[in-house]
């Protein structure tokens, strides 16, 4: 009898541990601004917000395919203006969504398509061990999570997996383009430029690829993985590894033009570049300023017990830089001419920044992660709340 | 306090490894579950030879508390006494389990640490690698890729789950003592564990990355390595003073060795 009550009691644990297992988990926010709506991928739900007053419009979850909890969604969502699509993907799902929006912003939008098609094997267990057999054909779309948002060229949609390929999906149906395949996982957003995809993935490597076949042009190997998405400034490719690295790279080439070796910590958010500069904050709290036309440091500024992930914005007006701190959960802001340290702005209590800061121009959004509150818009000027959503009760 | 001092050494010993050993991750866990189960050594064969000299002394503990039973206090002194005269301490058991279990913890937190497998858990990793050592920094991510497994994600196949769970029950029942002369709680209690020690094993390995599954699969082949190369700690050398133990028939072996006839070799394990 005794023997049956421990049984019991462990049975419990474990039923306890497995509630534990399956909480919901925290996201990465992304958000996207066309056409005055806010469009925010955070946790398990797509929401449209007015960007003007955070009135929420509509909100989605892909739940009639995934298992909803453990959805979530990393990835920034992309607008397509020509077919007015949203595309979102979500992390542990392993989908591409693309939402039909309407001209009514309050409509709940219909999935235009969604990618792959058809989910993995019928068979559970077994379908997919002989699939990776060679038993039964191979089950379409990524194997990994979708960290990083995709972007748009021409007709196509072009994202990076967790499984280290990077999926180029006809905007039209939803059909897969190309795929081309990196030895690591594909965790930043690609650079679409005229016919030329330049992505950066963590097998230190980035590549430019042709936008129609996925071709190779050419492949720069840097000195740590790339976390951050490159960026196109003044006829040079930026971009910076976790090799403490910021590169400037020829983007016909792959050429390294000029390098910055002095690093102290990965680099691993994009660089925000605005009036021939390029900003650099990496996960130590160092901020770097390069002058773009000619590369070099302009200022360097170190903000004590920071991380820096997310990519930051500039004010409106040019003056002052705003980087999201992690580790902090603060808004930093800068002095745009020499680095210096500025008030910084408070976001929610507890809060993290991970997330890339994201402007229209007239307003900054931010995205706070481990907070009740998911978006603040501030006023890109001076950095002053405007609105926050949910609104605190 | 806890990373600063042992999960965050235990980490960056990963890395090292990793560097060391061609960039597999499989490799470098292997590594350093030896590493720290081979440190650990003496402290489990002490815990299993205090485990089984507690084994040994149940019939005698049993006729003191049945002698005893109505004086609490004359029953702890004979207790006691017991153990001196044996050379036990009481406690012998649990201190190395004390210090073993927090350390298994943190080698389990150390690996998944090092394998990353979310934006955020990277992140995190970005502030526990130790930058004055050359190199270090610019493994991250590790490549988690292993045969059909990425460590970084749950098993698809359900194959190192099922190892996992073979190889705690194989463990398990090597180190459950013999029944035959065992308190029946004790022997319901271990024959509970056996069951329930795999099922849960195999559950955590299921429900979390590969990398956990890979750790218990390796920590449970050195364990069970173990078993068989210091055997007599396992299986039972003849306790100090145990000449009147013995005569009241405490043979408590591991399983394998009790299927032989206990009665003409009373704890004879020495192999000599």
């Amino acid at each position: 009898m005794k023997r049956w009550w421990v049984l019991l009691g462990l049975s419990l644990i474990l039923l306890a541990l497995s509630g534990c297992v399956g909480g919901r988990q925290e996201s990465w926010a992304g958000a996207v601004v066309a056409d005055g709506v806010l469009y925010i991928a955070d946790m398990d739900h797509v929401r449209a917000l007015d960007a003007a007053t955070g009135e929420e419009l509509w909100a989605w979850m892909p739940g009639t395919r995934a298992n909803a909890a453990a959805t979530g969604f990393y990835a920034r969502p992309a607008y397509d203006a020509e077919r007015k699509l949203l595309l979102v993907a979500t992390l542990h799902g392993q989908e591409v969504y693309a939402l039909q929006l309407t001209d009514n912003t309050r409509a709940v939008p219909g999935v235009a398509w969604v990618y792959p098609r058809e989910k993995g094997s019928t068979i559970p267990l077994i379908g997919p061990l002989l699939q990776a057999l060679g038993a039964l054909p191979e089950a379409e779309g990524a194997k990994g999570q979708y960290v990083a948002g995709g972007a748009i060229g021409g007709d196509l949609f072009v994202i990076g997996n967790g499984d280290g390929s990077v999926y180029a999906l006809r905007l039209a149906d939803g059909t897969l383009a190309w795929r081309f395949v990196t030895q690591e996982r594909v965790w930043t957003t690609p650079l679409i430029v005229e016919d030329t995809v330049y992505v950066a993935s963590m097998d230190h490597g980035v590549y430019a690829l042709a936008l129609a076949d996925g071709a190779l042009k050419w492949k720069f190997e840097g000195r740590g993985a790339f976390g951050g998405a490159p960026v196109l400034v003044d006829g040079g490719l930026w971009i910076g590894d976790f090799g403490d690295r910021v590169y400037r790279l020829d983007p016909e080439t792959g050429a390294v033009l000029w390098t910055f070796e002095e690093g102290e910590n990965w680099f691993w958010s994009a660089g925000t570049p605005g009036a021939g500069r390029i900003t650099f904050a990496d996960v130590g709290g160092n901020v770097i300023t390069f002058s773009t036309r000619t590369p070099s440091v302009v200022w360097q500024q170190r903000v004590e017990g920071e991380i820096f992930r997310g990519q930051g914005v500039w004010s409106s007006d040019g003056k002052t830089l705003y980087l999201p701190g992690y580790q902090s959960g603060v808004i930093r802001a800068l002095e745009a001419a020499t680095g210096s340290i500025l008030p910084q702005i408070s976001v929610a209590q507890g809060a993290r920044l991970p997330g890339d800061l994201i402007t229209d121009g007239e307003r900054i959004y931010v995205m706070p992660i481990m907070a009740a509150t998911r978006v603040q818009a501030l006023d890109a000027e001076n950095g002053k709340l405007l609105w926050q959503y949910p609104l605190p009760e | 306090m806890w990373d600063y001092l042992i999960v965050d050494p235990l980490t960056n010993l990963l890395l090292l490894f990793y560097q060391l050993l061609g960039n597999q991750t499989m490799l470098a866990v292997a590594a350093l579950t030896l590493l720290v189960r081979l440190l650990l050594t003496p402290l489990t064969l002490s815990q299993q030879k205090m485990a089984r000299k507690q084994q040994e002394l149940q019939p005698r503990m049993k006729a003191l508390q049945e002698k005893y039973k109505n004086d609490r206090e004359r029953l702890a002194q004979e207790q006691m006494a017991l153990y001196k005269e044996l050379g036990i301490n009481p406690l012998g058991g649990c201190l190395p389990m004390l210090i073993q279990l927090p350390l298994m913890f943190a080698l389990y937190g150390a690996i998944i640490r090092a394998l990353a497998s979310t934006p955020i858990a990277l992140l995190d990793l970005s502030a526990h690698i130790y930058r004055w050592i050359p190199g270090l920094s610019t493994l991250a991510p590790l490549n988690g890729r292993f045969l059909w497994m990425d460590l970084a994600v749950r098993d698809p196949f359900f194959i190192m789950p099922l190892l996992v769970m073979a190889t705690t029950w194989y463990q398990q029942k090597l180190l459950t003592p013999a029944t035959a002369n065992a308190d029946p709680q004790a022997q319901s209690m271990s024959q509970s564990m056996l069951i329930t020690m795999p099922l849960m094993m195999g559950f955590f390995s299921a429900q979390y990355a590969t990398g956990l599954s890979v750790y218990l699969l390796i920590s449970n082949l050195i364990g069970i390595a173990q078993y068989f190369l210091f055997r007599r700690h396992y299986v039972g050398a003849p306790v100090s003073g145990e000449k009147s133990a013995a005569s009241s028939a405490p043979v408590v072996t591991a399983n394998k060795a009790s299927r032989k006839p206990p009665a003409k070799a009373p704890v004879k394990a020495k192999g000599k």
